[in-house]
């Protein structure tokens, strides 16, 4: 009863049983002195004396016990809150359980103290939880500092902070890894100070652009000449002036010297492969003009040994035959080289058809014989009976064969030579081999390895003994490959050697996407079967699924499934059959591996993404050789058009996407565009000629645009495609020629082209025209009916 | 029995002078034409065969060669084609333009004429 009561109500109630017991003794003594009882009165004052002593005894536990130990206990908890986690450092402090659990049992009481206590105990655990968040807080934005700090400090690009003149406030790890310049000494000096002279304007105004304009993102090239050579570095500077903690201009400097170096190598590459299809073609040519004359020789000192025997003269016959014999040789060299060139040009064409083997080998041996018996030689030929046929290229299996066993029959003395002919079957498919065996004089290893390059017969001591180009069996080695077969050689010294031709027994029309025979099957085959009796029929299964056009594949990379499910939805919808292959990425790093992996005609590519952000896949995609050249639509919700260029976008779309404008841009984007005009395009520079078939192709009611020349022309084109180009040949600036060049090259080489030239065409004029144009009329050997039907036969097709 | 006649469209000049000459000498008589349009124009007289070189002026073998075809007067003639070697295209492009067989360039007058004789067989008005 005594404990519940409060502190106060102890003091009052202990002063006022004093109060009373000092009243109840003073008038006990009182009543005795008056009495005349003095020793009565000193026992009185002793037990009142012993009682106040008492009192006071009793104060005193109660002040230590109520209220000293209690605020004791306060103070000390007060002190550990103070410090929090360092509570353990403070001496007194070390036995802080106790003093906060002596706190707990106190707040347990019910007086002013334990109120106190209970008060202090709620906010001690107030201030606790909120120390425990701010602690959590903390710890997070550690966390993410060292995130973003580590990015940047493992960047392989060097980034660099500014302030307002440029001057460097901070320098990432990189910059000091490239330089060898410690960060330190760069802080507080100009940035300017550091790129080429030449750069620093450039440099400067893009940094200039950023300050002035927050938000915007410059880019700029610079290069430095280093021991090394010259490297290339790409500079993009944004304004971080509004960031709380960066307040600077953030500036990122990438080398990107590889992959200046591998464009360049790119470039330097096809400027090769230009210039050996040139030599390629000048050697063709020149073959062919070679050729003329010497046909000429050939013949006439035919005739003369001929005449030469009608008239007796046999004196003379010996000297015209070494004529004949010597220009043979010389057109056969011309011939190998003229195959080479053109295999190197990418012009040799395959051409099926069905024959018998057995008459195939027939035919080459009844020519051979006399070639291989001149050295007293056996020739065996062991064809097993129905080997049927075979579908290849007759005069190329023909040639290889014939090439075989002339070497043979060139380097065998008095021996035997065999032609063994059999049906392989290797994975399904059947081959027919043809092995030619000697018993000549053979070859070692070291000449083995280099027996099918050009121009390298076994050494050059042998083209001397036994003449030849040496050209033979590269040829005979592409001409298999091209069918899909190979030659290969075995060989002992002095014991004989052993080639053999493998083909497949169906040969499938290779399809060199550099040959112009499989790049452009529509119109040859347009000219080739015009006429009714086609006697080389394709083959049509492997054929036609060459041929078939091909669907464009579209990558689209966004995190948002539903726009991909919408984007791949509308895009299949577009046209009467899907004309799109849609693929589809979620991710930054996934887009990119897809990319990669499927090389696809377009790619649209949405900004914000979680983890790898589009900005970064473009860049990515760009600075990749194979995927450079794949054109990107980006498609956000940012409208950052010019970054997106800059960063060598194709297209930029603001979302919501407009799906009607992104068929439209991937159409043209992928070259399949269905906005083909209903107009004829006539490129002619002569204004008279032009007038003359505008009026006739007018007439026949066709919309009409004209071009002096293909540049012009490709203005017209680019705005709109048109259904048929008339095309002169010859013309200022860019001729006829240049012009079919760029469009066969290019996506637009389904226009069909007729050409009209005063021009009389040479045949490899007629060569380079072939397969890239639908109709060559020579001026004055034709009507203007024919030209506008042929126009209306054309651009029909074409509509078809 | 007059002797076959063989028209040579061919505009070398060499050329067309060899082949003249050797066939005049085993028995045939001869026609000449210089370019494709020629070629057209004269098989309108109805030689006993043509031998066809395709890269011509004016019009190419292959068209002339169509154009022949084409005419239902003298479509029945038969046509060599002669191409120069390895243009393998040339060859069978002659032949799907309606050529009866080719030949290649420089020729082989011996093969040429047995080409000749074969076709000649072949034909019924010959």
């Amino acid at each position: 009863m005594f404990k519940r009561l409060s502190v106060g109500a102890k003091f009052n109630l202990l002063l006022f049983a004093c109060f009373l017991a000092g009243i109840l003794l003073s008038t006990v003594a009182l009543t005795f002195f008056l009495h005349g009882q003095p020793h009565v009165v000193a026992w009185v004052v002793g037990i009142f004396t012993a009682i106040f002593a008492l009192v006071i005894f009793f104060i005193n536990l109660l002040l230590r016990f109520a209220v000293l130990t209690p605020l004791t206990h306060l103070a000390y908890a007060a002190q550990i809150l103070g410090h929090g986690e360092n509570a353990k450092n403070i001496p007194a402090c070390t036995d802080t359980c106790d003093h906060l659990a002596e706190l707990a049992h106190a707040a347990q009481r019910g007086d002013e103290l334990g109120q106190l206590a209970g008060l202090f105990n709620f906010m001690s655990a107030q201030v606790k939880s909120r120390e425990e968040k701010l602690i959590a807080a903390k710890a997070e934005i550690q966390e993410r500092e060292n995130y973003f700090r580590s990015l940047i400090e493992n960047a392989s690009d060097a980034i660099f902070i500014l302030d307002h003149e440029n001057k460097i406030m901070y320098a990432s790890p990189a910059v000091e890894r490239a330089g060898g310049v410690s960060c330190d000494l760069l802080r507080g000096k100009d940035f300017l100070l550091f790129p080429d002279a030449a750069d620093r304007p450039a440099i400067a105004e893009a940094l200039d652009a950023v300050r002035n304009e927050p938000g915007l993102v410059a880019r700029t090239e610079l290069s430095r000449t280093t021991g090394r050579g010259v490297a290339y570095f790409e500079l993009v500077a944004g304004n971080m002036f509004s960031s709380q903690y960066l307040k600077g201009i953030i500036v990122n400097v990438r080398d990107i010297t590889e992959r200046r170096r591998s464009e360049q190598l790119a470039k330097e590459k096809e400027t090769a492969e230009t210039a050996n299809k040139a030599k390629s073609q000048f050697l063709a040519n020149m073959s062919h003009e070679l050729r003329t004359p010497l046909n000429a020789i050939i013949g006439y000192s035919e005739m003369l040994s001929e005449e030469a025997e009608d008239l007796g003269q046999k004196s003379m016959i010996a000297d015209l035959a070494k004529i004949r014999s010597a220009g043979k040789h010389l057109l056969a060299l011309i011939n190998d080289v003229l195959d080479l060139s053109k295999i190197e040009a990418g012009r040799m064409d395959i051409f099926v058809e069905n024959f018998s083997i057995a008459s195939a080998v027939k035919d080459v041996v009844s020519t051979i014989t006399p070639l291989v018996s001149k050295n007293a030689n056996q020739f065996v030929v062991d064809i097993p009976e129905g080997i049927g046929d075979m579908r290849a290229d007759l005069t190329k299996v023909r040639q290889g064969l014939f090439n075989l066993l002339s070497n043979a029959a060139k380097f065998t003395d008095h021996g035997t030579i065999t032609l063994r002919v059999a049906k392989l079957m290797n994975n399904g498919t059947d081959f027919i081999a043809f092995q030619v065996a000697d018993t000549g004089i053979g070859m070692t290893d070291e000449q083995l390895s280099r027996l099918f390059e050009a121009f390298s017969q076994a050494d050059a001591s042998t083209t001397r003994k036994y003449g030849g180009t040496g050209l033979g069996l590269a040829i005979t080695r592409r001409f298999c490959r091209m069918m899909g077969g190979d030659v290969t050689v075995t060989s002992t010294p002095g014991e004989g050697s052993a080639f053999t031709i493998i083909l497949p027994q169906t040969v499938i029309k290779d399809t060199d996407p550099t040959g112009p025979a499989a790049s452009a099957p529509a119109h040859s085959d347009a000219l080739a079967t015009s006429a009714p009796a086609s006697i080389a029929p394709q083959s049509p299964a492997p054929v036609a699924t060459n041929n078939a056009p091909r669907r464009q594949t579209i990558l689209i990379i966004d995190d948002d499934p539903i726009v991909l499910d919408l984007m791949r939805r509308s895009l299949t919808r577009q046209g009467a059959e899907p004309q799109f292959t849609i693929e589809t990425a979620s991710g930054g790093a996934e887009g990119l591996a897809r990319a990669r992996q499927l090389k696809p005609d377009v790619i649209t590519l949405d900004l914000m993404m979680p983890g790898k952000d589009g900005w970064s896949v473009l860049s990515d995609l760009k600075a990749d050789p194979e995927l450079a050249n794949i054109p990107v639509v980006l498609v956000s919700i940012l409208d950052n058009r010019q970054m997106g260029f800059a960063l060598g976008a194709s297209d930029y779309m603001v979302k919501p996407v407009d799906f009607d404008r992104l068929g439209a841009i991937l159409h043209r984007l992928d070259g399949q565009s269905q906005r083909t005009g209903g107009y004829v395009l006539i490129v002619e520079d002569d204004p008279d000629t032009r007038e003359l078939e505008r009026r006739t192709l007018e007439k026949a009611g066709w919309q009409v645009r004209e071009a002096q020349d293909g540049a012009a022309a490709l203005e017209h084109i680019k705005a709109e495609i048109p259904r048929l180009i008339l095309l002169d040949l010859l013309m200022p600036r860019m001729d006829g020629f240049q012009l079919v060049d760029v469009l066969h090259a290019s996506t637009l080489r389904d226009i069909p082209i007729v050409v009209v030239t005063a021009k009389t065409l040479t045949e490899s004029d007629q060569a380079t025209l072939r397969g890239r144009v639908s109709a060559i009329f020579e001026k004055s050997a034709y009507t203007l009916e024919q030209l506008a039907a042929a126009v209306r036969t054309f651009a029909q097709k074409r509509g078809s | 029995m007059p002797n076959p006649k063989i028209l040579i469209v061919e505009d070398n000049e060499m050329n067309r002078d060899m082949l003249s000459r050797r066939l005049i000498k085993r028995g045939f008589d001869v026609a000449l034409a210089e370019d494709g349009q020629q070629g057209v124009d004269r098989s309108m007289d109805l030689p006993s065969l043509i031998l066809m070189d395709m890269s011509l002026p004016v019009l190419d073998g292959w068209e002339a060669t169509r154009r022949i075809k084409a005419n239902p007067v003298t479509a029945a003639i038969p046509i060599i084609a002669l191409t120069a070697h390895a243009m393998d295209s040339d060859r069978s492009k002659a032949l799907a333009a309606g050529c009866d067989d080719y030949d290649t360039k420089p020729v082989d007058i011996d093969h040429l004429v047995s080409l000749i004789h074969a076709l000649l067989a072949k034909t019924p008005n010959s």
